[in-house]
């Protein structure tokens, strides 16, 4: 039986030369291709550029904010306009703010922890609370207490309702703001602040402060607490267009402005007729600089245009009623400040705060002129822009600008509306909230919108495939998924 | 050499007849009786007596036989052995049949052992070489269609080799491939498939088996389950596909055959336009530069003026002193895109082999030639293969095999997906149906410039096709060096290294014109490299124990390694135009994981470009037969993988099988039943994971200025992944009636695949998009059926055999994750709301989107809901549509034959399973298709409900233009496009002649054979209006979607055969 034996001889042989190997293994499925930790600047440039792209991208701002509060209305494509929106868009924006977002923030909280960088967990708080507000504000209830949990194999969060989400945010952007130590260790990477911890805890304030006024409505006891401690002259708030949240696109592949960047394959998006009329009647030095005037003439079939030059189109146009207004060079385009490859990101402006102020002391939350802080408010929205002093302080004299207390909500909704040109998704959430200016439904808004203007974006439809339990849940709670279903601050 | 072979022949023969008193010597001649070509080889014996010899080369013999002898026995491999009196002549011509009991007896089973079909308990099922090389496909894998059961082969599109999946017995994977290994000679080779094509564009590079060359193939036996196939692991799970090439020993002297195929290609099937209306929206068009300056101009749909012949400016109309002049308003046609937007494709493959061999060495050596032109202009596919094939006997005990396959494959493929790199997208989804292509043609022909009918969305597809080209070339060798010892005349040592290496090169370019990409010109260069590379030692032994009892064992061990480096790199903008290197890149180039900076959607970001794998395995093998009729196998494997924590890299699996051949074991002989075996067999197999799949990594991106950026990736890792797991069980029986003439073979079985390493979609809100989990156990139960019957009698000069297959399987997703969370995975996704799922309690490949808003109960239940714009309102809910997997799947061949004509037809069918259609969901949106004229002046009110404030209904009453109707009707709710893709496809069909020999005696030809052949011809029946049902956009598992798919072809033509 010599074979036998050879046969088991070579059985082992083969065995020991494998055991042996066993220890390359290891080595070969080391990754040799990407980092496996992560550097807290990089993390943090990278977060900003993302989100705030996001922000200002097709889905949630061009196709989404500005179309539905009219500021911009679409030429071609026109489905969104029409209430429309694609499946896609859905699942871009929860998406990208959830795992490109959220989750580099909060890993950013997590290194500041552990790196013992107070500072460094601020700005990941605060950042974090800006882009679960944006959510919430897109979809309503959605998931925040058991987001982010998945190495603790939290697979399927629940949707937390959005009182109980704008209770946490308040609380946690306090958080932030008591942890920074505006000498203490630096934030490295940031393109928002370069770093200024001071001007960290004013956007931290300020934007509790946005968010404490949007529940006014609906938990007025917790706003009125907050906006009075946030309003007591003390609290450091952004004091001044230089102390603006906003992020630097510039000039460069992947860093630019998103709607530049749109525009490079796309000419999809005009100026609605309802801002180019509203800024034409109150002869708005923000006009030009909000639209540019058309390239061509438009048929006179179409009528004389009260706009002169700048030629703003409905809302909700067919494909062949804007066919009617003649050629796409005879409406007016966005403004050239806003198509720019380095304009400015915008989070949260100057103007924004005196607006909220105006606001509390309309509501009599805190003592003061509001009609002084609104016009201080429109002051700030104009020198953003740079308009001449004179010309600012004309506009202001004129009738239809003066403040008018008996109706608070219409100045302050009106003027708001003009100063967030281009924040789509602030100007959509701040006229749900004071339901002005008074707009009129989209021409042909389709079947699905119900003949009203949208007031939430429908969950993403990966959520009925990935999370179905809790999504019903949240529905049952929150009402159908449907664009027409009112958010739990939207009361009014 | 070849007179040399001769004399030593004649020496043999010379040494034969001194040994006997020889009193005459017989000669004759022995031909195959369906080709009536002489047939080498055949043992001629003098029955009763050990005097004997071979036919040479032309099949003639010469045998001087003792004075006794009156009867001669010819017997042959796969022949049915045959007795001829001699009676006085000294001249004996036999024709010899195909034996249908012999034929497939020798299978070659895993690892490359040849075994006797008789003994294996589970099912496996062959195809000869000469199936494959008559009628031709460029990827090989399409040839199986319809031929086998159980095996599902789907083509996706009609581009120039463009991937194939094939599928045995239902997808075994919930995420990674279910395509089956191919082992040619010993040797497990790639079929990785490097395409992007998905719904948002991209290439399909065809898929890597697709180099295999049909002329080089003796033989393709498919071991249909786990239980066949344990022995080569887990790669195994999935089938495996073991090809045998054609060798030079068996050919006595030297032997050189040409043959040669010419076919022609059109569209099978193309979408049904219509040809009333023209470009523009609300009725109105008048052409100004095509970009919205006219009236509608820069609108890319269909909704325009009735083309009646009334005069408008158009994008061919002539300008004179600057003015668009205005032209009738008419149709260029109907056909006008099939008839002249395609070009007749056509494909000429030829393949030249020698070979030459004696009884200790052979050597055969095969130069092939594809040419292939598309249907699409400028688009081909050419191919050169060369093989060679030897093998020597150094002494009687050792010898040495090689098999060296070098290709050399280019392709210029057209984009592919719904991208407007795509030049489908425009022809039936977004059209001006007064377009006529042959002036888009002229007009890129005379400018050279992109200028278009459209020019906001839309190129010129002559533009893309010449100028947004996608070239790609691969080298490849596959080879491999066998060395066998045989220490005993039983026990035998093998040793084998395989490598399997090629280099791809892609290059694409976009130039700045096109629509796309408005800067600058952006070009692309991709390299692949991949390399299998297998060592492998086995220790082979067969002895009779007992004069009844037969043993078979094997034990071996095996290294694999697997690397993978690829890279890309683009330069977006280019700064002379038109010179597409990337030394012309003006800015930085583009690489890695940057390409989102980049416009150019055919670039996709490359997480690890570099994946290196091992595993190790020992295994072994014994096989018990007890008189021939009685078998029982078993075989155990243990894998250490590196892609698997240190704790659960090692893993062990295996099988048990046996069989029983009842007429043998009962001693039936000579009755109406011929043959009856029952099988029987359970086996397990198990998988290591991907190359880094225990680390969570962060990824990287273009710096912000001179700032580096990273991310957190999206899919999160997981360090505690076991191995995959299947276990699988199947019984079968085989029978066959009327000595052999018909013959039944049915196999049930039943896998198992759990602990599968899924990365499972996970809502966003978890901070990831997907987790790595061993989650998900998938089953499939399922039977296949082999039906031949050869209704004629054996030794009639006309024969018709029948060959029959039927399969079905049910699949079904059990289980995800062990805490149920999970209940779905993503396999895949539209671009436009139906992904394709794996969903518990479902079959897998759930069709998953918006349906119709439909009336609950009450009077007008199941009624279609319409909103007050008079389209149909989508349900919120998203529901099951459909499954792509279907009921069942078959095939019927039929060959005649008479006097060297041969007649093969092909049908065969899938039943039941859906797809969802982006060609019909735009094609309606725009008024492209036929379908969209009901209404069109008049507008329509939609059949279903409108619903009162009330909550009640009433019968709709809302009239909608037609532009809004069926705009709403097929973009509200992916129902509307979601198909029945069932079919019943005429395959092929062959018709063969052999030339008679005597027309060739005196010259220096042996055989000739022509044969007019045609694939995908028909497609007898089919409910998908205007596409292919067969149709995706790649071999990977989202099956079930089809966008703006370039059609398959029909295929028409002819080959011709020579041997020297």
């Amino acid at each position: 039986m010599i074979s036998r034996k050879s046969s088991l001889a070579l059985a082992a042989s083969f065995t020991l030369a494998l055991s042996a190997c066993e220890k390359n293994l290891d080595a070969i499925n080391s990754n040799p291709n990407n980092a496996t930790q992560g550097n807290p600047a990089y993390i943090l440039t990278g977060a900003e550029r993302s989100n705030i792209s996001r922000l200002f991208d097709v889905p949630i701002n061009q196709d989404g904010g500005e179309l539905i509060v009219q500021h911009w209305a679409k030429v071609q494509y026109t489905d969104e306009d029409r209430y429309a929106f694609r499946p896609g868009s859905y699942q871009s924006i929860w998406d990208g703010f959830y795992a490109n977002g959220l989750q580099d923030f909060s890993e950013l909280v997590r290194q500041g922890q552990v790196s013992n960088n107070p500072n460094l967990q601020a700005v990941g708080m605060i950042m974090r609370t800006y882009f679960f507000s944006v959510l919430t504000d897109t979809y309503g209830d959605v998931p925040y207490s058991e987001a982010l949990q998945l190495a603790s194999n939290v697979l399927t969060p629940k949707y937390d309702a959005q009182q109980d989400i704008y209770t946490g945010m308040i609380a946690e952007l306090k958080t932030a703001s008591t942890l920074i130590q505006t000498s203490g260790a630096e934030v490295g990477g940031d393109a928002i602040y370069g770093g200024d911890m001071a001007k960290w805890q004013r956007f931290a304030n300020s934007l509790r402060l946005r968010l404490a006024m949007r529940i006014i409505d609906a938990n007025p006891t917790l706003a009125r607490t907050t906006v009075t401690e946030i309003l007591n002259g003390t609290t450091p708030l952004i004091s001044s267009n230089a102390d603006n949240a906003q992020f630097a696109f510039i000039n460069s592949p992947a860093n630019t402005n998103p709607i530049y960047t749109n525009r490079l394959t796309r000419d999809d998006h005009r100026v609605s007729r309802t801002i180019t009329s509203r800024l034409s009647r109150l002869n708005d030095p923000r006009l030009p600089i909000y639209a540019d005037p058309a390239q061509c003439a438009a048929p006179a079939s179409t009528g004389p245009d009260s706009t002169g030059l700048y030629r703003g189109i409905p809302n909700g146009l067919t494909n062949a009623n804007v066919a009617l207004l003649g050629p796409l060079c005879s409406s007016s385009k966005v403004g050239s400040y806003f198509l720019a490859a380095d304009a400015p990101g915008v989070l949260m402006t100057y103007a924004e705060v005196l607006f909220f102020k105006a606001e509390a002391i309309a509501r009599g939350l805190i003592t003061g002129n509001a009609g002084t802080e609104y016009q201080n408010a429109i002051r700030a929205s104009m020198a953003q822009y740079e308009v001449p002093a004179a010309d600012v302080t004309a506009y202001l004299a004129q009738p239809g600008v003066a403040y008018n207390s008996a109706n608070y909500k219409q100045s302050i909704g009106d003027q708001k509306w003009i100063a967030l040109f281009g924040q789509g998704v602030e100007a959509w959430s701040e006229w749900r909230r004071l339901d002005y200016p008074q707009l009129r439904v989209a021409a042909s808004a389709v079947g699905a919108a119900g003949g009203k203007i949208p007031v939430r974006f429908n969950y993403p439809a990966n959520e009925q495939t990935t999370n179905a339990a809790s999504r019903a849940a949240a529905v049952a709670r929150q009402g159908a998924d449907a664009i027409t279903t009112k958010l739990w601050w939207d009361r009014l | 050499m070849k007179k040399s072979l001769f004399l030593l022949l004649l020496l043999v023969n010379g040494l034969l007849q001194q040994a006997w008193a020889q009193d005459r010597t017989i000669s004759g001649k022995v031909t195959d009786r369906s080709t009536n070509q002489g047939l080498p080889g055949v043992t001629v014996l003098a029955k009763g007596t050990t005097v004997g010899t071979s036919t040479n080369s032309d099949g003639a013999f010469s045998l001087a036989v003792p004075s006794s002898t009156t009867t001669l026995v010819f017997s042959f491999v796969g022949y049915a052995s045959q007795e001829q009196a001699i009676g006085s002549s000294n001249t004996v011509d036999v024709t010899l049949a195909t034996d249908t009991k012999q034929l497939g007896e020798v299978v070659v089973t895993a690892l490359g052992r040849e075994e006797t079909k008789r003994s294996l308990g589970y099912a496996v099922q062959d195809i000869k070489g000469e199936e494959f090389t008559q009628a031709r496909e460029t990827n090989v894998v399409n040839s199986l269609t319809g031929r086998l059961a159980g095996v599902q082969v789907s083509n996706s599109t009609g581009a120039p080799g463009s991937s194939a999946r094939i599928v045995i017995r239902g997808a075994k994977s919930i995420s990674g491939s279910s395509q089956p290994l191919f082992v040619i000679d010993g040797q497990p080779i790639d079929n990785s498939s490097f395409s992007n094509s998905g719904s948002g564009g991209g290439i399909d590079y065809g898929n890597a088996a697709s180099d295999i060359n049909p002329d080089d193939i003796e033989s393709m036996t498919v071991l249909k389950g786990a239980n066949a196939s344990s022995l080569y692991g887990s790669r195994g799970a999935n089938g495996v596909i073991v090809i045998t090439t054609k060798s030079g020993r068996k050919s006595r002297g030297i032997g050189i055959s040409v043959n040669s195929t010419t076919s022609f290609e059109s569209p099978l099937k193309t979408p049904d336009l219509q040809d009333q209306y023209g470009q523009g929206t609300g009725g109105e068009f008048s052409y100004v530069d095509g970009a919205g300056s006219g009236i509608n101009d820069g609108y890319d749909e269909s909704w325009g003026p009735r083309l009646d012949g009334r005069l408008l400016p158009q994008f061919n109309s002539p300008v004179v002193n600057g003015v668009r002049q205005a032209t009738p308003w008419v149709s260029p046609g109907k056909d006008n895109i099939r008839k002249y937007f395609f070009e007749t494709g056509h494909t000429l493959t030829n393949n030249v082999a020698i070979s030459g061999g004696n009884e200790k060495a052979g050597v055969r050596v095969s130069y092939t030639n594809l040419d292939q032109k598309g249907i699409l202009y400028n688009t081909y596919l050419r191919r050169n293969t060369v093989n060679v094939n030897g093998g020597v006997d150094v002494t009687n005990k050792f010898k040495v095999s090689t098999n060296i396959n070098y290709s050399n494959t280019l392709g210029r493929r057209p984009g592919q997906g719904y991208d407007e790199l795509n030049v489908m997208q425009q022809m039936y989804t977004w059209f001006g149906r007064q377009v006529d292509v042959r002036d888009l043609k002229s007009l890129y022909e005379s400018t050279g410039s992109n200028a278009n009918w459209n020019n906001n969305y839309h190129n010129n597809p002559y533009y893309v096709l010449g100028q947004a080209t996608n070239d790609d070339e691969r080298d490849r060798i596959i080879g491999n060096l066998t060395l066998t010892y045989d220490l005993t005349d039983w026990l035998k040592l093998t040793a084998r290294t395989t490598n399997d290496l090629y280099n791809q090169f892609n290059q694409r370019r976009v130039p700045a014109e096109t629509v796309s990409n408005a800067v600058q010109d952006d070009y692309t260069e991709e390299r692949i490299r991949v390399l299998e590379r297998n060592t492998e030692f086995l220790a082979t032994a067969n002895r009779n124990v007992t004069e009844d009892i037969n043993l078979d064992l094997l034990v071996g061990a095996n290294r694999r390694d697997n690397e993978l480096n690829r890279s890309q790199i683009a330069a977006p903008n280019l700064a002379v135009p038109g010179l597409f290197t990337l030394g012309n890149a003006s800015g930085a180039l583009v690489t890695g994981n940057n390409f989102d900076a980049n416009a150019n959607s055919n670039n996709t970001n490359i997480l690890n470009p570099v994946q290196n794998l091992r595993i190790n395995s020992v295994y072994g093998s014994a096989r018990v037969g007890y008189k021939n009729w009685a078998f029982l196998g078993g075989n155990v494997r243990n894998d250490w993988s590196s892609t698997l924590p240190a704790a659960n890299r090692s893993f062990f699996y295996g099988g048990v099988d046996g069989s029983i051949v009842i007429t043998d074991a009962i001693g039936l002989t000579e009755s109406f039943l011929s043959f009856a075996k029952v099988r029987a067999s359970y086996a397990t197999s198990g998988n290591g994971a991907g190359a880094y799949n225990l680390t969570d990594i962060f990824t990287g991106g273009t710096a912000y200025g001179t700032s580096p950026v990273q991310t957190v990736y999206n899919a999160a890792y997981n360090p505690d992944l076991r191995p995959e797991r299947t276990r699988s069980t199947e019984a079968g029986i085989e029978v066959r009636f009327l000595k052999n003439r018909i013959g039944l073979e049915v196999t049930g079985y039943n896998t198992d695949s759990y602990d599968q390493i899924l990365s499972v979609l996970t809502s966003a809100s978890t901070g990831y998009t997907s987790k790595l989990l061993n989650a998900g156990n998938l089953s499939n139960r399922g039977v296949e059926a082999v039906l031949t019957v050869a209704p004629l009698s054996p030794t009639s000069a006309f024969q018709w055999n029948l060959s029959a297959n039927f399969a079905a399987n049910r699949n079904r997703v059990t289980k995800f994750d062990d805490a149920g969370q999970i209940k779905n995975y993503v396999i895949g996704s539209s671009g436009f709301g139906v992904n394709v799922e794996a969903r518990v309690g479902e079959q897998y490949g759930a069709l998953f989107g918006s349906a119709f808003q439909r009336v609950p109960d009450g009077e007008y239940k199941g009624q279609i809901i319409y909103g007050t714009d008079g389209t149909p309102l989508a349900d919120p809910t998203l529901r099951v549509l459909g499954h792509y997997t279907p009921d069942w799947i078959g095939g019927i061949t039929n060959q005649f034959s008479y006097k060297g004509i041969n007649l093969s037809v092909t049908v065969d069918t899938r039943q039941g399973g859906q797809l969802q259609s982006e060609t019909n969901l735009w094609g309606i949106y725009s008024g492209a298709l036929t379908s969209t004229l009901p209404g069109r002046e008049e507008g329509i009110i939609g059949a279903g409900v409108q619903r009162n404030p009330d909550g009640t209904y009433r019968p709709n009453d809302v009239r909608a233009d037609a532009e809004t109707y069926y705009g709403g009707l097929s973009y509200n709710a992916r129902e509307s496009t979601v198909y029945d893709a069932s079919y019943v496809k005429l395959r092929e069909v062959r018709l063969g002649y052999q030339l008679p020999k005597t027309l060739l005696d005196g010259t220096f030809i042996k055989g000739v054979g022509v044969s007019f052949v045609g694939r995908n011809l028909w497609l007898i029946s089919s409910h998908a209006p205007g596409i292919d049902p067969e149709t995706s956009f790649n071999n990977g598992n989202a099956q079930g979607l089809e966008s703006t798919q370039i059609p398959s072809t029909r295929s028409y033509g002819f080959n011709v055969n020579f041997t020297l």
